[in-house]
């Protein structure tokens, strides 16, 4: 096999070491990895350990809530014409359901999952990111309990989940319930960016070593598959929701068909968001199937390579399938075509999946504890749901199904049946990790027949009633029409569903105790490293993996990984540490110092979920404080990173030495911030073909662009900053004398060039008279703008960060990550920037 | 590994800019954007093919190279599925 | 026999129906089929004798399952599927008889259009048509997104503000068929009804010919009480005074067959009874209740309003 980085991998056939290890080193790993002890730092703990408990468990008490909403829904439309909500309760609730369900259950629980499980499958440590991971939870939970609670005071959103301009306008929603919405919504999707950030780097980054892209089990791949799914298609709803807000707060009439906005742009924004996250939600559940049946069967899950392919396939064709929802607007007749002909490409991988889990369970003997169950009947589900799937995929049927009632029956068939019964299978498969004692079985088949029984008595009936012609999101229906049996049918099903979500409930208390001294361990004899013994350090030592099913096929590995005769089986010097391996062949490039637990991304999760919160209350002095202090606990947070190392190298084992610390792209913070740049870009690339859309509207509408001497010398500062970006990090490394100095010197002139060209064009362009509240083009030129301004803004507070950090002396030549990183945004910001002015200058046509 | 599906979304991208700018336009050239529409179509399809032959023509010696090949080969097929089924809209 | 029995969407009553409801019919089989393959393999695989189970538990089911099955069936669907998409929907003609439906909150202000496109006669909630004939609709929206949905006539489409879509509706017999707004557009989205009301040709033209004729003066005391309590602000009544726009056309009201956009049936109780509590029956909707009007007034005003035929 040829190396990816140097690395001789037969340095492999080293391990398992013999001889006893050193006296006092399973302490100080204890030590080093020690849970919380006082009351407090229950709350500043950043191991996924304890974190992804409180992420899975704030995530189903969301399920849980927007289930009880679920109910009083079919409480109200059991019968025609009751009273039990008046109709504008009706209309929160169900948006809130649909909402809640989204965003703060099916997105949050799946990377939750993620969060919990990844580190222990890939034999890692800890995420590289473990405070931004407990940063994006406690974000997310504060940030989802406000918006939930907006329910109590009346002023939750009704505009349904999608949530349509003009109904969302100001005009016909002047309350703050949509605020609420967009604010609370578009907060949240930034936690699920950071999220995905720490996921897609924690694949790529910590795998054990000799885990090359065949041996990744199925469950991370998913997981990585679905993290760049958010990288692409979260900035859209992210836009989408400025977008909106911007209509509201300042009138800027993107949507606003009298001064050439257009609805439709919301749809598309939306929706190019909205598809990808069903199957975004899918593909961690489908792989946790691929990874619980097997097990289930005892057996390798047959046609795994076809199965990674699927999942790939997925996630690219699922981006284009957006305007499925859209087949009832009149768009042209072939673009509509080209969707449908996705969507049917879309159910081919899922076709392949669903086959392989059945002959999976073919060529293994499934065993029929909860787990199995949940999966076997989250499959049958499932291929309902698809097949009800590739009947709204064709048009024509669409335009009769669209709307109505067929198609609440059809995406709960396929969210339930694949996520929801995968994610029960997933926590009764799994929980013997974290918890001390399994759930019971004898409950967990009650819970499984009655959850699968109400769910097709709940849903089966509904596509019926869609096509008795009962329109979706209706609050009630008249009488003698045919619809009062189905509705009632679907009502008792609805509450046997709830019933299996209370006994579940009800067992979680008896049964889970997580956080014990030792947990129920591999009761179900599974493969994947997560089954290894572990504590809160996760294992013990990082073994070379040989084999897709490692627990199965390498025989004697628990013992070994135990006694520390793997990789890293200490915490040397008492730090926290793990394993950075390169992305394809996993083959080890450094020890990774992790963070320790401290208050200050949880003190700035607090505050940027207030400046949210307090945005959307119209309260801004306060908002502001609330932003400005997020923005001091983030910095105070950051202050710690790229800290000075005691020692330069460790060993690994065996007299294996790796270097502590290495900059540029083999370090996992540059991943990081290529993916952040990414999102940067997919908004601003989506902010321009928003541009491109609004003016093939209303054409009649665009003004000529100011002169174009000032475009050239805009962009002559762009390049300047972009320059002075890019060498700042040579000039850290090559410089003999003052080298720190002159870096942070260039690195505040690139920030500030960028902010003065963005500043000098919006002043260009206002005073040749364009205003952003008059027209859509006004509109969209200041919200590109505006965007390229805010990265400019960060660049400016990073330049502030840089030459605090020089006047510290905190910057060093021997550790440029922080240069670097910061040059590479400066460089991207400046760039972008340049890309704006092109657009918006030279497209449809330049000025004089 | 993923050049069959990258192939599938170029295309895809494609197909749709050139339906929005002829709706956009006009219709009256609506006949010339199909026979574009089907060229880009052909094209890609020969480019999937052409990276097919070229994935199946690498030699590999071991173990994560033959599984990547699989994953590109298959991948492929569903891509060229995919283009297939994108260009009948052109027909109707 | 049981309201709603066929489910409209399976008993088609015109040519932009009918396509679809046979292509829904060629879907429950193709779903009927797949399923049942699915949970045939699957039960093999569950519990199926050993040699049957091994012929199932390889990569060849995957392969034949997955990939060619799904394939070869998803072609033949989107060949079909494209075929009668492109067979229901055409661009309009010049020559078909023209109706503008403006989808308002929470009703539908439908306008009866000439040979030059110009608004000739004023309907709300329902239109009227020939039967066995295509009429074109154009669709438009005076506020937010509205869906209109006859579901025995054919698919929905969208009222989008800002822009103008089409669809044709047919009847091929003549009757009244029932139809909802189906974008959630707010408030009582859930009780903003409509009705399509097919005729034989010549019922239809005599209908047109009355509903284009003013009403005439009457001399019913609920015609005091119409323009006493200010109605003639939101609603018109042509040849009265009546010429308000914000609301329904009211000049032939008494021949409806709905009143409250599609909701209750049309007399002089049910006409009392939504004066006095509209906002009881359709909670949010534009009109204002008027409980301050008398039970001898209530009874004037729609012994009025229902002689306006």
């Amino acid at each position: 096999m040829t190396s990816e980085t140097g690395f001789d991998v037969r340095k492999y056939d080293r391990f398992p070491t013999e001889g006893s290890r050193p006296d006092g080193e399973l302490e100080q790993l204890e030590a080093a990895w020690c849970g919380p002890r006082r009351p407090g730092e229950w709350i500043t703990a950043i191991n996924n350990n304890i974190i992804g408990v409180y992420y899975v468990g704030a995530a189903m008490l969301f399920f849980v809530l927007a289930g009880v909403l679920a109910l009083l829904m079919r409480t109200q439309l059991a019968l025609p014409m009751t009273g039990f909500l008046p109709q504008e309760t009706y209309n929160q609730i169900f948006t809130m359901h649909g909402t809640v369900m989204m965003f703060l259950f099916a997105v949050p629980a799946v990377e939750a999952l993620g969060v919990l499980l990844l580190p222990q499958m890939l034999g890692a440590r800890d995420l590289p990111f473990p405070r931004l991971g407990a940063y994006a939870f406690w974000a997310y939970l504060i940030g989802g309990l406000a918006f939930f609670c907006s329910l109590f005071f009346g002023l939750a959103p009704d505009g349904g989940w999608f949530m349509y301009p003009p109904l969302t306008g100001m005009t016909y929603s002047p309350g703050i319930n949509a605020d609420f919405w967009l604010l609370g919504i578009g907060f949240i999707e930034i936690s699920a960016i950071a999220g995905a950030i720490e996921i897609i780097v924690g694949v790529l980054k910590t795998r054990a070593p000799g885990m090359t892209l065949d041996k990744l089990p199925v469950f991370p791949w998913a997981m990585l598959i679905f993290a760049c799914m958010i990288i692409i298609a979260f900035p859209s709803v992210i836009l989408a929701t400025l977008l909106l807000e911007l209509e509201r707060a300042l009138g800027w009439p993107f949507f606003d068909p009298l001064k050439g906005g257009d609805p439709m742009l919301w749809q598309h924004l939306f929706w190019f968001f909205g598809h990808p996250e069903v199957y975004i939600i899918f593909l961690p559940a489908a792989g946790a199937m691929s990874t619980i049946i097997p097990a289930m069967a005892r057996t390798r899950l047959v046609g795994q390579p076809l199965v990674v392919m699927a999942m790939l396939a997925t996630g690219f064709i699922s981006f284009g399938v957006w305007a499925h929802h859209m087949f009832t607007t009149g768009m042209p007749q072939i673009s509509i075509n080209y969707f449908s002909a996705a969507s049917m490409a879309v159910s081919v991988p899922a076709g392949v999946q669903v086959f392989a889990w059945i002959a999976t369970i073919a060529a293994g003997k499934m065993r029929f504890s909860t787990p199995g169950l949940f999966a076997v009947g989250g499959l049958i589900i499932f291929v309902m749901g698809g097949l009800t799937g590739v009947m709204v995929a064709m048009v024509p049927f669409d335009w009769q199904a669209h709307d109505s009632y067929f198609i609440v029956a059809h995406l709960h068939y396929v969210l339930i049946g694949g996520m929801v019964f995968p994610m029960f299978a997933a926590i009764y498969y799994w929980l013997p990790m974290s918890s001390v004692r399994p759930l019971s079985e004898r409950m967990g088949k009650w819970i499984f027949w009655l959850m699968f029984a109400g769910h097709n008595i709940a849903f089966m009936p509904m596509h019926l009633t869609g096509l008795m012609g009962m329109p979706r999101r209706v609050y009630t229906y008249l009488p003698g029409r045919g619809w009062d049996l189905p509705n009632f049918i679907s009502t008792i099903g609805a509450f046997l569903f709830g019933l299996a979500v209370l006994l579940w409930v009800i067992d979680m208390i008896r049964n889970f105790r997580p956080f014990g001294p030792r947990e129920a361990g591999n009761i179900h004899d599974g493969p994947g490293l997560e089954w290894l013994p572990s504590g809160y350090y996760s294992v013990r030592s990082v073994p070379v993996v040989k084999s897709l099913y490692p627990l199965w096929e390498q025989k004697g590995l628990a013992k070994e990984v135990e006694e520390g005769r793997w990789f890293l089986p200490g915490a040397a010097g008492g730090e926290r540490q793990t394993l950075v391996t390169s992305p394809l062949n996993a083959e080890p490039q450094y020890v990774l110092r992790l963070p320790r637990p401290s208050p200050w991304h949880v003190f700035g999760a607090v505050f940027t979920a207030g400046f949210f919160l307090i945005l959307t209350i119209q309260a801004y002095a306060v908002a502001v404080v609330s932003g400005v202090l997020a923005i001091y606990c983030i910095m105070r947070w950051c202050w710690f990173l790229d800290a000075p190392h005691n020692r330069k190298t460790t060993d690994i084992g065996a007299g294996i030495r790796m270097p502590n610390y290495v900059s540029g792209p083999s370090s996992h913070g540059w991943w990081a911030m290529v993916i952040v740049l990414i999102v940067g870009g997919m908004v601003c690339l989506l902010a321009g073909f928003s541009y491109v859309f609004l003016w093939s509207r209303r054409p009649d509408l665009w003004q000529a662009s100011p002169a174009m001497a000032s475009l050239m010398l805009h962009l002559g500062v762009l390049a300047l900053a972009g320059l002075c970006a890019a060498v700042a990090p040579r000039m850290l490394r090559r410089a003999r004398t003052g080298a720190e100095t002159l870096a942070t010197a260039l690195l505040v002139v690139s920030a500030v060039g960028a902010a003065t060209a963005v500043g000098l064009e919006l002043r260009a362009w206002w005073s040749a008279g364009l205003k952003p509240d008059a027209t859509s083009q006004g509109a969209a030129v200041f919200a590109l703008l505006g965007w390229a301004g805010a990265f400019a803004g960060i660049g400016v507070l990073m330049g502030l960060y840089i030459l605090l950090r020089r006047a510290f002396g905190r910057l060093s030549a021997d550790r440029p990550s922080t240069v670097d990183l910061i040059g590479l945004f400066l460089a991207y910001t400046a760039g972008q920037a340049a890309m704006v002015l092109l657009l918006i200058r030279l497209f449809p046509g330049a000025g004089p | 590994m993923t050049a069959g599906l990258l192939i599938w979304a170029a295309h895809f991208v494609g197909l749709y800019l050139l339906a929005s700018a002829a709706d956009v336009w006009s219709s009256t050239e609506a006949a010339a954007g199909r026979w574009v529409g089907l060229g880009f179509s052909l094209l890609c399809l020969a480019l999937i093919a052409v990276a097919a032959i070229v994935i199946a023509r690498r030699p590999v010696p071991d173990g994560p190279g033959l599984w990547e090949r699989r994953v590109a080969l298959t991948g492929a097929f569903v891509a060229a599925v995919g283009v297939t089924w994108q260009t009948t809209p052109l027909a109707f | 026999m049981l309201g709603g029995w066929p489910p409209p969407v399976l008993d088609p009553a015109g040519p932009f129906a009918g396509p679809v409801t046979m292509v829904a019919w060629v879907l429950f089989v193709m779903g009927a089929v797949v399923l049942a393959v699915v949970l045939i393999a699957l039960g093999v695989a569950l519990f199926g004798p050993r040699k049957w189970k091994r012929r199932v538990g390889g990569e060849r089911l995957v392969w034949i399952g997955g990939l060619a099955f799904p394939v070869v069936v998803l072609t033949g669907l989107l060949i079909y599927g494209l075929s009668v998409t492109a067979r229901v929907s055409d661009a309009p003609r010049d020559g078909e008889m023209r109706v503008r439906i403006t989808g308002e909150m929470w009703w539908w202000r439908v306008a009866y259009l000439d040979g030059q496109g110009r608004e000739t006669v004023q309907d709300a909630n329902e239109v009227h048509i020939p039967v066995g004939r295509p009429v074109v609709i154009e669709l438009e929206s005076a506020d937010v997104i509205h869906s209109l949905w006859v579901p025995r006539l054919g698919g929905k489409t969208d009222m989008i503000p800002g822009r103008r879509n089409f669809m044709r509706l047919q009847a091929d017999r003549p009757g009244v068929y029932a139809g909802q707004c189906a974008e959630y557009c707010g408030g009582p989205h859930a009780l903003m009804g409509f009705v399509v009301v097919a005729h034989a040709d010549a019922d239809f033209e005599a209908w047109r010919a009355r509903q284009a004729a003013s009403a005439a003066p009457s001399a019913l005391p609920g015609a005091g009480v119409f323009s006493a309590s200010g109605c003639g602000a939101c609603h018109t009544i042509r040849g009265t005074e009546a010429n308000g726009l914000a609301g329904p056309d009211l000049t032939h009201v008494g021949s409806r067959q709905t009143l409250g956009a599609g909701i209750l049936p049309n007399n002089q109780g049910t006409m009392a009874g939504w004066i006095a509590d509209s906002q009881g029956i359709k909670p949010g909707n534009r009109m204002p209740s008027y409980p301050v009007l008398t039970g001898r007034e209530l009874r004037d005003l729609a012994a009025y309003l229902d002689s306006l035929k």
